[in-house]
């Protein structure tokens, strides 16, 4: 067995659950979840980014599921659809939305699942690197490849939309802990 | 209120609960298939076609046999167009690797990690590894410019045996002594820079840098700079290039303490077995021949001529 293949291992069977959670919020299912999950290990291993320790191949699988799950998006937004297609997703949810699962979270996060759902992937994706990781602004734009004025708008348009829903959220700025020296990856 | 993260933080850990219950979790296998797949499809970007070969004659085989390939799907291994452009599904794996002329062997190392796992410095042991004492721990140069066809189930050090396998082969077939298999590397390596094209040329440049060698004149180029400088890659001042190093070739004389690039085996049959003459100067000119001089007065002018305003000077 090679080393990657036995990394692959090792972080599936210690960080599997982890890093499953982290494409269970972007995506809010989980099968869309496992899927980003997968295709963010191909990428990740492929690219022979996961045989530098369990820790490295940790840091670029999040980073790789994020970029899928971006990717994902912009992919679906390519592909010709089909009228069914349309249908199916029902004429006015954005293309991304997927119902989500029932689930024994509180009311309230499972509310704001559902209203994190509406959004496009990367308004999605810059509001759960912001909330859930903590991330400044600008480690959200290293994160992402784009640039920091973009992430903003994103931030304010997904922020914005998610107050429209009147959620029991608090969505005040994160109190931003500034960053160690290093980048997480 | 609830803080969104603390509700998002619910989320994660809702999923993470749930991640026991995928087929992920219970098997990967469909993850390694692909990364195999995707190594060797990868790798071979230049060599498509051996693959297809490859492919073709192992999924005749198995039509032979009547064996059943097994299935490649699994219930969760998403299809479309995430999936890797697979030109066949069966279980031999051919990586090719490519090197480039010139390139350097961080970059081969580079290669060699990605197709068999692991670091670009563990890569770089293999080869040196693989290498016999007299490239004094240098793996530079000793990887010849080509295409490498490698078994990808095979390990990081077999391949790099692989890949050293044809110098060794080119310098025992020329009768090279062993003590001067290092120069000759080296010396290939900057014949290749110096002389892109043709076997007499590099042959005559091969002699008209040994001739100045055994002269003890300083080599006088600009590649082992260029190459120490990486002014291939970024551009350098006119004072960026005046540095103390061993590479700098019209400060010091002898060859360089490396190799600069990997060479042709075109290049590494020059360096082993020159052409004879009495050269002591050579000229290369724009449209890409090279001109060769025993006096100095004689190149003098041709470099004026060639590069007008530059002074007769090297």
């Amino acid at each position: 067995m090679s080393e990657w293949s036995r990394t692959l291992d090792t972080l599936l069977r210690e960080r599997g659950p982890a890093l499953f959670g982290y494409a269970y919020v972007l995506t809010g299912s989980v099968p869309n979840a496992e899927d980003l999950l997968q295709d963010a290990l191909v990428r990740t291993f492929r690219s022979g980014r996961g045989s530098r320790g369990i820790d490295s191949a940790h840091a670029y699988v999040k980073r790789a599921i994020t970029s899928a799950f971006i990717d994902s998006g912009r992919r679906a937004a390519a592909r010709p659809r089909t009228v069914s297609d349309a249908v199916l997703e029902g004429a006015t949810a954005p293309s991304q939305a997927t119902t989500p699962d029932h689930a024994p979270a509180s009311d309230t996060a499972t509310d704001l699942q559902a209203a994190l759902l509406t959004l496009p992937p990367r308004e999605r994706a810059c509001v759960v690197l912001h909330y859930l990781e903590d991330l400044p602004v600008a480690r959200i734009a290293d994160e992402l490849g784009l640039a920091v004025g973009t992430v903003k708008r994103y931030l304010a348009d997904g922020v914005g939309r998610l107050r429209e829903q009147n959620l029991a959220v608090d969505l005040s700025p994160t109190p931003t802990i500034p960053v160690t020296e290093g980048r997480q990856r | 209120m609830n803080s969104a993260h603390d509700l998002m933080e619910q989320l994660r850990v809702e999923g993470a609960s749930r991640y026991a219950g995928t087929a992920l979790a219970a098997d990967h296998s469909g993850v390694t298939r692909r990364v195999r797949r995707g190594r060797a499809v990868r790798t071979s970007a230049l060599s498509v076609a051996g693959v297809v070969a490859a492919g073709a004659a192992v999924f005749g085989a198995s039509q032979i046999l009547g064996s059943v390939a097994e299935p490649i799907a699994t219930p969760t291994a998403p299809s479309g167009p995430t999936s890797a452009p697979s030109v066949s599904d069966s279980p031999v794996e051919i990586a090719t690797i490519s090197v480039h002329k010139q390139e350097r062997i961080e970059d081969i190392a580079t290669d060699l990690a990605a197709t068999f796992g692991g670091t670009q410095q563990e890569a770089l042991d293999a080869i040196t590894q693989s290498l016999p004492e007299e490239a004094k721990g240098n793996p530079e140069g000793w990887v010849a410019v080509g295409d490498y066809s490698l078994d990808a189930t095979s390990t990081l050090r077999e391949g790099a045996v692989q890949l050293v396998a044809p110098v060794l082969k080119a310098l025992e077939a020329a009768g090279v002594p062993r003590e001067k298999w290092n120069d000759t590397v080296i010396l290939a390596s900057i014949v290749q820079q110096e002389a892109p094209a043709g076997h007499s040329q590099q042959s005559a440049v091969a002699r008209v840098l040994l001739n100045r060698l055994d002269a003890e004149m300083p080599l006088q180029l600009e590649s082992p700079l260029a190459y120490f400088l990486r002014a291939d890659e970024r551009v350098i001042s006119d004072d960026g290039w005046a540095v103390d190093t061993p590479y700098n070739t019209y400060m010091y004389n002898g060859l360089p303490p490396s190799a600069i690039g990997a060479p042709t085996q075109e290049a590494l049959e020059a360096a082993a077995d020159p052409a004879d003459g009495d050269w002591m100067f050579f000229l290369r000119k724009k449209d890409g021949n090279v001109l060769f001089f025993t006096n100095y007065e004689e190149f003098a002018v041709a470099v004026d001529e060639e590069f007008p305003g530059t002074g007769a000077s090297e």
